[in-house]
C-alpha cells in the first residue's frame, strides 16, 4: 500500500512517520500538477488538500483522503494529529477492499424511440443524423403526437404546420430510421447496451391508400376525437400518407371496402416483431388530467363545459361560435386532491385560448378565472396583449360550476375587488394540468417525482448519470413549450448519441454489495433505498447496478451486516474509528456533500477549533452506522458530530431523514446506559455554515 | 357580491376614451396602488385597484356612483409606483369626469361649484376679514372674482352637470 503526500507549495510540514514495512510513504511537492497513475485495484492514501479537488485527479483510485491543508495547516493543529489522521486512514484502507470498477459492453447500436411526438421525431432526425440506426415506434397511426391534435401553438399562435412538418420531412429524409405505427412495447429485457424489446404492432386495416377520400362518404360511424368531428376510418395529414381504422370504434361494416380503389383489410392480424436496442429514449409525451375527477367543475356532467383540448378544436373547425366564455385556471392543478403540481404550461395554454377566441370572435366576452397567472419567461407580452385586447381576467378559484336557468354559471370570490363573484357565460374552458403516460415509466423502471421522472435534478443526477442508457426527452420529462419539448429533445439525443458512440462504459459509482451467506433476507433494505435498486430474484437480495448511486443507506439498515458500501466497509470504518479516536476527541462524521466542505470552508474562513475534534468523511448521514458511534465512545470519545444536508436537501433524497431516526434512538440508549445523550449530536450543516460547525464543537468540548 | 350578468362590457371602453383612461386595461391587480395611497391610510375603504378592477369588470353602477370615488387626494404615488405604468391617479380622474358627465356628481362638489359660480371663492370674504388684513397691513381684496364664472362657463362644466 501506498500513502502519497504532498506538501502543497511547501505549505504543509510533515511529521516523520512510520507506518510499518508494508506502506511506502512517497514524498510529492505538487501533487494536483502531477499526472500519476494509480492502478484501479491498489488501494492508496493520499494526504495533501481537498478530497474534493483531488477526486478529481484521481478518478480511478481507491483512495481514503487525509486533509492536511484544510483540518491541520490552516488551523494551526499539531503534526501529531496529522500523523493519527494519516494512520487512521492507512488502517482504515488496509481492511478495506478496492471499488470494482463496472463494465457495461455496448453490443447494439441501435437506438429505439419510443413515442412519435414532436420530441421523438426530433430525437430520430438527430440520433440518424449522425449515423445511428433508429427505430421509432409511435402507438397511434399518425405521426405528430399532441402537436398534431392543437389547431395553433402559443405564444403567437402559430399553426402547427410551421413546426411539424419541417419536424416530419426532416425525418423522413434523414435515412436509416425504421417507423412502426399503432405499435406497443410488450416487453423488455436486458440493460444498458443491449436491450431487448418485443413489439405489437396493432392492425391499420388500411393497406394499401390513394387518399381518394372516399371512404369517410361511406362509413356510418362519427367520432368525437377530442373535440372535432371524424368517422372511424380517418386520416390526419402529418405522416404516414395513408388512412387508418379506429377500430376501437369501427362496426366492421364493410360499406369503405367496396368504395375502396386500394386495399382495406377488415381482419388484419396483429404483429409481432423483435428489436435490439443499445438506448432507449421515452418521449411518450404528456396527457390531459382527466378533469371530470373535479367533480364541482361538471365536466361530463353540464353541456358546455370542455377541455381546453376540445374548446380548441371545435372553435377552430368551426363547430362552436362562443359568445361569452369562462377559462377557468388550474381546474385540479396545485390541489392535494387531484394535481398537486403546477403544470407550468396550462396559464399560457389558456392565454391561447383565450386569443383564439379573440381572434375568430372579436366581440364575444371572454373571462379568464385564474388564481395565479403565470406567464413566464419571455410570454408575458401574450397576456399583456390579451389584456389590451378587454379580456376579463378574474383572480380566484372557482367554487362551483352550475347551469341556472339553462345558463351555466361560475361562481368564485375575486380576490381583485374581494367580492363574491358570479359570471354567466355559454362555454366553460377547464383548463386543467398534466400528467406523463407512466405506464411507460413503470415498464422502464423510471422513478418518478409526483407524475414526472425529475427527481434528481438539483443533484445533478438526471436520468442522464445513471448508467441505464434509458432517457426521456420532451414532454415525458416535463410538460414544456413546443421549443423547450425539442431542447430537451436535443439534449436527450445527444447523451443516447454519446452512450451509443462508445464500445463499452465503464463506471466506478461505489455500490452496495451484499453477502449472501449472511444474508437472510428479511427485506428491509428495499423500503429504504431513495432509487428503487433493490428488489428479491430467486429468493435472494439482488441490487441493480445500473441504478445504485452509491449512498449506504441499504447497508446500515441491514440488520445483519450483509450489505456493505464498496468503499465505506465498516470493518474498514472500525479500524479508522479505533485509530483516530483518543481519551476526551470529538469525532466529526462529516457529509461529503455539504458538512465536509464546511469544516474546509472554516479553514478559510480562519476560523478556530479545538485540535481534538477529529474529522472523517463518508458518503451520507444515512450511511453513518450506530455501531461507529459507540465506538467512537467506547474509545473515550468526548463527544460525536454527524453533520450532513438541511432536511430536503440530501444528495440521495432521504438519507438525513433516516440518521435522525437513528440519532434520537442512539440518544435514548445513551440516556438508559447513563450517558449524557448530548454526547451524539445529528447536526445539519450547509456547505458555508462554517461558523456554525465551529460552534457546535465548541460547545461539545464544554 | 358581483354579478357580471349586471356588467357593462362597454364601459371600460369609454373610460379608456377618455383623457387619462388608456392605461385601464394594462391593471394586472397586483395591488402597488393601494399599498402606496396615503388616504388608505387613514380610510381603508377608499382602494384604486378595487375601483379599477370593478370598471374592467364593467360595474358601472357600483364605480360611478362609489362615494369612495373621490377620496383620491391626487398625490401621484400611485403613479409613480405603478409597473404597469398606468397612470392610476389620471384615470382616477377620468372615471371621476365620466361620473360627473353620468350625473354621479356628489353634492358637496355641486356645492361647491356653485359657490365659486357666485363669488369665485370657496370661503366667503366678510368685513371682518378685511379689518384683518388691515390690521396686519396687507392690501385689501375683492369680496368676489367674476372671472371664475366666466371661467367656469368656458368649460362647459355646469351644462354638464345639468345634464
Amino acid at each position: 500500500m501506498r500513502v502519497l503526500t504532498c506538501n502543497c507549495h511547501g505549505l504543509i510540514k510533515f511529521p516523520e512517520l512510520d507506518l510499518g514495512p508494508d506502506v511506502k510513504i512517497e514524498q510529492y511537492d505538487n501533487l494536483c500538477k502531477l499526472k500519476l497513475d494509480i492502478g484501479a485495484d491498489e488501494t492508496v492514501v493520499i494526504a495533501g488538500c481537498s478530497p474534493n479537488l483531488l477526486e478529481g485527479i484521481f478518478p480511478n483510485a481507491n483512495a481514503e483522503f487525509v486533509n492536511l491543508l484544510e483540518h491541520i495547516t490552516l488551523v494551526n493543529h499539531s503534526p501529531e494529529k496529522a500523523e493519527q489522521l494519516i494512520v487512521a486512514a492507512v488502517a482504515k484502507m488496509q481492511n478495506t477492499p478496492p471499488v470494482k470498477t463496472k463494465v457495461f459492453n455496448i453490443k447494439s447500436k441501435n437506438a429505439l424511440v419510443i413515442g412519435g411526438g414532436i420530441a421523438g421525431i426530433e430525437v430520430a432526425t438527430q440520433l440518424s443524423k449522425n449515423g445511428l440506426p433508429v427505430v421509432l415506434i409511435e402507438k397511434t397511426p399518425f405521426l405528430g403526437g399532441t402537436v398534431s391534435k392543437l389547431d395553433r401553438l402559443y405564444p403567437e399562435g402559430t399553426p402547427y404546420s410551421h413546426t411539424l412538418m419541417p419536424l416530419i420531412n426532416k425525418l423522413q429524409t434523414s435515412g436509416n430510421v425504421t417507423q412502426f405505427f399503432n405499435t406497443e412495447i410488450t416487453d423488455v429485457t436486458g440493460r444498458v447496451g443491449d436491450y431487448k424489446i418485443k413489439l405489437k404492432a396493432k392492425p391499420r386495416g388500411v393497406v394499401e391508400c390513394i387518399n381518394c377520400a372516399n371512404c369517410i362518404d361511406v362509413c356510418p360511424v362519427e367520432v368525437n376525437d377530442a373535440g372535432k368531428k371524424r368517422k372511424a376510418i380517418y386520416y390526419i395529414p402529418t405522416f404516414p400518407d395513408m388512412y387508418a381504422i379506429d377500430f376501437d370504434t369501427c362496426t366492421k361494416c364493410g360499406e369503405c371496402v367496396k368504395v375502396c380503389p386500394g386495399k382495406i383489410d377488415l381482419e388484419q392480424k396483429a404483429q409481432e416483431s423483435d428489436i435490439d436496442s443499445g438506448a432507449i429514449v421515452v418521449a411518450t409525451g404528456l396527457n390531459w388530467y382527466d378533469v371530470s375527477k373535479v367533480e364541482e367543475y361538471g365536466y361530463a356532467r353540464l353541456e358546455g363545459v370542455m377541455k381546453t383540448l376540445e374548446f380548441e378544436r371545435a372553435v377552430a373547425s368551426g363547430a362552436l361560435y362562443p359568445k361569452k366564455v369562462a377559462i377557468v385556471y388550474c381546474a385540479g392543478s396545485r390541489d392535494s386532491k387531484h394535481l398537486p403540481y403546477c403544470s407550468k404550461i396550462c396559464c399560457l395554454l389558456g392565454l391561447k385560448e383565450a386569443k383564439l377566441v379573440k381572434d375568430r370572435f372579436p366581440d364575444a366576452e371572454v373571462y379568464v378565472i385564474a388564481m395565479d397567472m403565470r406567464s413566464y419567461g419571455t410570454y408575458e407580452y401574450l397576456y399583456n396583449t390579451l389584456r389590451d385586447k378587454g379580456v376579463s381576467f378574474i383572480k380566484g378559484k372557482p367554487s362551483e360550476i352550475h347551469r341556472r336557468n339553462g345558463i351555466l354559471v361560475v361562481k368564485t370570490e375575486d380576490l381583485f375587488t374581494n367580492e363574491l363573484l358570479e359570471v354567466e357565460v355559454d362555454t366553460v374552458v377547464l383548463n386543467s394540468g398534466f400528467v406523463a403516460d407512466t405506464i411507460t415509466f413503470d415498464k422502464f423502471n423510471i422513478k418518478l417525482n409526483g407524475d414526472f421522472p425529475v427527481l434528481f435534478e438539483n443533484a445533478g443526477l438526471g436520468n442522464y448519470e445513471l448508467p441505464r442508457g434509458i432517457f426521456t426527452a420532451g414532454a415525458a420529462t416535463f410538460p414544456g413549450s413546443v421549443s423547450e419539448t425539442l431542447i430537451d429533445a436535443r439534449k436527450a439525443s445527444y447523451s443516447a448519441l454519446s452512450l451509443l458512440r462508445q464500445d463499452k462504459i465503464e463506471t466506478r459509482i461505489p455500490q452496495a454489495v451484499v453477502d449472501e451467506d449472511l444474508c437472510s433476507v428479511c427485506r428491509m433494505c428495499i423500503g429504504t433505498c431513495p432509487y428503487n435498486a433493490i428488489s428479491v430474484v430467486d429468493d435472494k437480495i439482488k441490487i441493480n447496478e445500473e441504478l445504485c448511486m452509491g449512498c449506504g443507506i441499504c447497508a446500515i439498515t441491514c440488520p445483519s451486516y450483509a450489505s456493505q458500501l464498496e468503499g465505506w466497509n465498516h470493518s474498514g470504518l472500525y479500524e479508522q474509528i479505533r485509530a483516530l479516536v483518543k481519551e476526551g476527541d470529538v469525532l466529526a462524521i462529516m457529509c461529503r456533500w455539504s458538512a465536509y466542505n464546511a469544516t474546509e470552508q472554516a479553514a478559510h474562513d480562519k476560523l478556530k477549533y479545538p485540535e481534538n475534534v477529529k474529522i472523517i468523511r463518508v458518503p451520507c448521514t444515512g450511511a453513518v452506522d450506530p455501531s461507529h458511534v459507540m465506538l467512537a465512545l467506547r474509545n473515550g470519545a468526548r463527544g460525536v458530530l454527524i453533520g450532513g444536508c438541511y432536511p430536503d436537501a440530501c444528495h440521495y433524497a432521504r438519507g438525513n431523514f433516516r440518521a435522525k431516526a437513528r440519532e434520537q434512538i442512539l440518544r435514548l440508549n445513551l440516556e438508559a446506559l447513563g450517558m449524557r445523550k448530548d454526547r451524539v449530536r445529528l447536526e445539519w450543516i450547509g456547505k458555508d455554515e462554517a461558523q456554525k460547525f465551529a460552534d457546535i464543537v465548541y460547545e461539545m468540548n464544554k | 357580491m358581483i354579478n357580471l350578468k349586471n356588467s357593462d362590457p362597454k364601459f371600460k371602453w369609454e373610460i379608456i376614451k377618455k383623457e387619462g383612461g388608456e392605461g385601464l386595461l394594462k391593471c394586472f391587480g397586483c395591488s402597488d396602488c393601494a399599498a402606496s395611497c396615503p388616504v388608505r391610510y387613514f380610510d381603508e375603504r377608499y382602494n384604486p385597484r378595487k375601483i379599477i378592477r370593478l370598471t374592467i369588470l364593467g360595474m358601472r353602477d357600483k364605480v360611478l356612483s362609489s362615494p369612495f370615488l373621490w377620496f383620491c387626494a391626487h398625490c401621484h404615488a400611485c403613479t409613480e409606483r405603478c409597473p404597469q405604468g398606468i397612470k392610476v391617479a389620471e384615470l382616477i380622474n377620468a372615471i371621476k369626469n365620466y361620473a360627473v358627465e353620468q350625473g354621479y356628481c356628489p353634492d358637496g362638489y355641486k356645492m361647491q361649484l356653485e359657490l365659486l359660480q357666485k363669488m369665485g371663492r370657496l370661503y366667503e370674504v366678510e368685513d371682518f376679514d378685511l379689518k384683518k388684513r388691515q390690521r396686519l397691513g396687507l392690501p385689501p381684496i375683492d369680496k368676489t372674482i367674476p372671472e371664475v364664472a366666466k371661467i367656469l362657463e368656458q368649460t362647459n362644466i355646469l351644462k354638464v352637470l345639468k345634464k
